[in-house]
């Protein structure tokens, strides 16, 4: 089986079943990353969309420099930020309007709208630190390596982050 | 259950699947969407860049003559103008013309002038025909 960064050499020269096999290979870790965020699948689809395009016009230049997983890792947290920033007012505007989530743990107490509306009001790095701990509960090393800071700076950001979302949750669901 | 597990299970999705096939087809049509939209940008970038070279040479081989053309120069009249030639539209035209014509022959400009005025004629003067 081909790595990542072969089958990327391999686009490079033209092949393209090479970025198909790419996409096939991440497509679910992607998709499912977008599914947590997202109001409904088709948005999640349409995000995923986005990460690959972004891929595709940018893997021709790739250097080889970083494992191909950290920079997919970087692209959904951009496309992520993106969305959650485009949203953020509508989400607060209309909270109690939205349709609940395709799919959503039910038995949660809490919704996963109203985290995510949440979130999009912490500033960048806390915003982002919490995300990916959230989202694909990744080590804070693996954090700081993907959004080029320390372990620790990754620690201190997800710790006042999380401490600013009780806050503001504490009182929609008593926590 | 602590406030991290909380958010954690909130975002749980056991059930999230998509289908490969039609993602990856969607995606080469979006390709070849984004492929098509380069090709037509960079053909207008072509085409505008050779338009302003064109432009640009045709424009520096025009000569000055235009703007050296003075006023007088640009709106005169030719000399060969013929002014009755206008005026045979009517009867009441050709009556003027003829009128004038024979107090011209009686060599009085003035009655010429007081018989417009009397027709209330508009008439236009051909600076170098009273001259003559």
């Amino acid at each position: 089986m081909k790595t990542d960064h072969e089958l990327i050499r391999l686009f490079q020269k033209g092949d393209q079943s090479a970025f198909d096999e790419l996409v096939k290979r991440h497509l679910d870790s992607v998709y499912r990353f977008f599914v947590r965020i997202t109001i409904d699948e088709m948005d999640a689809e349409d995000l995923a969309q986005t990460v690959f395009i972004k891929c595709f016009k940018r893997l021709k230049r790739f250097r080889f420099e970083a494992e191909f997983t950290t920079y997919l890792y970087r692209a959904k947290v951009n496309t992520a930020n993106s969305y959650l920033t485009r949203n953020k007012w509508r989400n607060f505007l209309h909270l109690d309007q939205m349709p609940e989530q395709s799919y959503s743990n039910e038995d949660a107490p809490i919704s996963k709208t109203e985290i995510w509306a949440h979130v999009a009001r912490l500033p960048g790095k806390q915003r982002n630190v919490v995300m990916l701990r959230l989202n694909q509960q990744l080590p804070f090393k693996d954090i700081g390596l993907i959004l080029n800071m320390t372990e620790s700076s990754a620690k201190v950001n997800y710790h006042h982050g999380i401490n600013k979302l009780r806050e503001w949750l504490k009182d929609i669901y008593e926590l | 259950m602590n406030f991290e597990d909380q958010l954690q299970n909130a975002l749980n999705i056991d059930n999230a699947a998509i289908d490969e096939t039609q993602f990856i087809g969607r995606l080469h049509a979006t390709q070849r969407k984004l492929e098509l939209h380069q090709a037509r940008f960079q053909s207008s970038m072509t085409t505008a860049v050779f338009l302003l070279i064109f432009g640009w040479a045709s424009f520096t081989q025009l000569n000055n003559s235009i703007f050296d053309m003075g006023y007088e120069e640009y709106y005169s009249y030719d000399d060969d103008y013929n002014y009755f030639s206008e005026i045979d539209s009517s009867d009441y035209d050709l009556y003027v013309a003829d009128m004038a014509l024979y107090l011209l022959d009686e060599d009085d400009v003035w009655d010429v002038l007081e018989f417009f005025e009397e027709e209330k004629y508009e008439y236009a003067f051909n600076a170098k025909e009273i001259k003559l």
